[in-house]
């Protein structure tokens, strides 16, 4: 099929400040490739658009009174709908970000980007790309090394130590030997390890160390 | 109070492309408005008032280098008082920055909620120096 016969990408944009919606609004009517198909004003308004007119596209501010932005998309992913989710926001926090992009945001854009962005943004987004402004992209980064650093089970130095010195294939009584500890406290300190890691005994407990890069 | 029969001259001065748009657009449709210029930052919408002297400077609180608020303040500091009327627009309607608005001596703030119509009506408002 040649682009000119290509079914135009049905967008619905949704924004409680009006003269942002029309702004974006008019650049979408002035693209051949989408047809608006609708505007909302709030939250709501714009998840019952959605569930009525299944837009290809749907751009939400992620500020709204009602429901916000965020909270349409995650109601469109829970029910499975198929529309793709442009946001855009004059608040870039790297938290907000990482959720709307753990939720499956499709772009992620500031309030800021010009119209021609933000179309670029929705053709990408109706052709299965993700979208994320150059302004998101370090907040987002940051968020995901602070997460991954925090979805690590925090080890105290000592459970470290064990953990180490098993990994190096030294048994229970050899390590309290060489950290001058008791038998029972070292099988403590497995015990601890364990439940932290969530594994059942010494070879998983090191397998899962090195998985999560606890050794290195 | 002083009337004036012209046009009002407005400048219009926010980073977001796609709400600049919409209010130049309610600024040309306007018999009562016009257009003299349309800045996407702070320092620029400062050059363009101490240049233009504009009856109103429409200007968004956040901005990128020199915010809303600076603008109003160093306007009221360089132009006589009259000179040019300045309305504040803003997503927050915090009340820390409503009183700082009126610190800096904007003549009317308005949320990014209102509508085309709104922003015009107050625009005139001020312009016309009726309070």
């Amino acid at each position: 099929m040649s682009e000119a016969n290509a079914p135009r990408v049905r967008v619905l944009v949704a924004d409680d400040h009006p003269v942002y919606r029309e702004g974006v609004s008019r650049a979408i009517k002035a693209r051949p490739e989408f047809e608006l198909i609708g505007e909302a004003e709030d939250g709501r308004q714009a998840l019952e658009m959605v569930k009525e007119l299944s837009p290809d596209v749907a751009v939400l501010d992620v500020q709204m009174p009602g429901l916000q932005g965020s909270e349409v998309l995650h109601a469109i992913k829970r029910d499975g709908l198929p529309t793709r989710v442009v946001l855009l926001s004059a608040h870039l926090d790297s938290e907000t970000v990482y959720r709307a992009v753990a939720s499956g945001a499709g772009a992620y854009l500031s309030k800021e980007s010009s119209r021609d962005r933000i179309c670029d943004a929705i053709a990408a987004v109706a052709r299965g790309e993700v979208v994320l402004s150059a302004e998101v992209q370090a907040g987002l980064a940051s968020e995901i090394q602070l997460r991954e650093r925090d979805g690590r089970p925090a080890l105290t130095p000592r459970e470290h130590q064990v953990l180490v010195l098993t990994a190096n294939g030294h048994s229970a009584p050899d390590i309290g030997k060489q950290l001058h500890l008791s038998q029972s406290t070292v099988k403590t300190h497995l015990k601890s390890l364990y439940e932290k890691l969530a594994v059942n005994d010494r070879a998983a407990a090191v397998a899962e160390a090195m998985r999560r890069g606890l050794l290195e | 109070m002083h009337v004036i029969d012209r046009p009002l001259t407005v400048l219009i001065a926010d980073d977001s492309d796609a709400y600049r748009s919409g209010i130049v657009r309610a600024v040309r449709a306007h018999a009562d408005l016009e257009l003299v210029g349309e800045v996407d930052g702070g320092a620029a919408a400062l050059a363009a008032i101490t240049q233009l002297a504009p009856d109103i400077a429409l200007l968004d609180v956040r901005m990128p280098g020199l915010d809303g608020l600076e603008v109003c303040e160093r306007v009221r500091a360089l132009l006589p008082p009259a000179a040019t009327r300045v309305v504040l627009i803003s997503a927050s309607m915090d009340a820390t920055v409503v009183a700082r608005a009126r610190e800096v001596g904007a003549d009317a703030y308005l949320s990014k909620a209102a509508s085309r119509r709104e922003i015009c009506s107050e625009a005139i408002r001020v312009g016309r120096g009726i309070d």
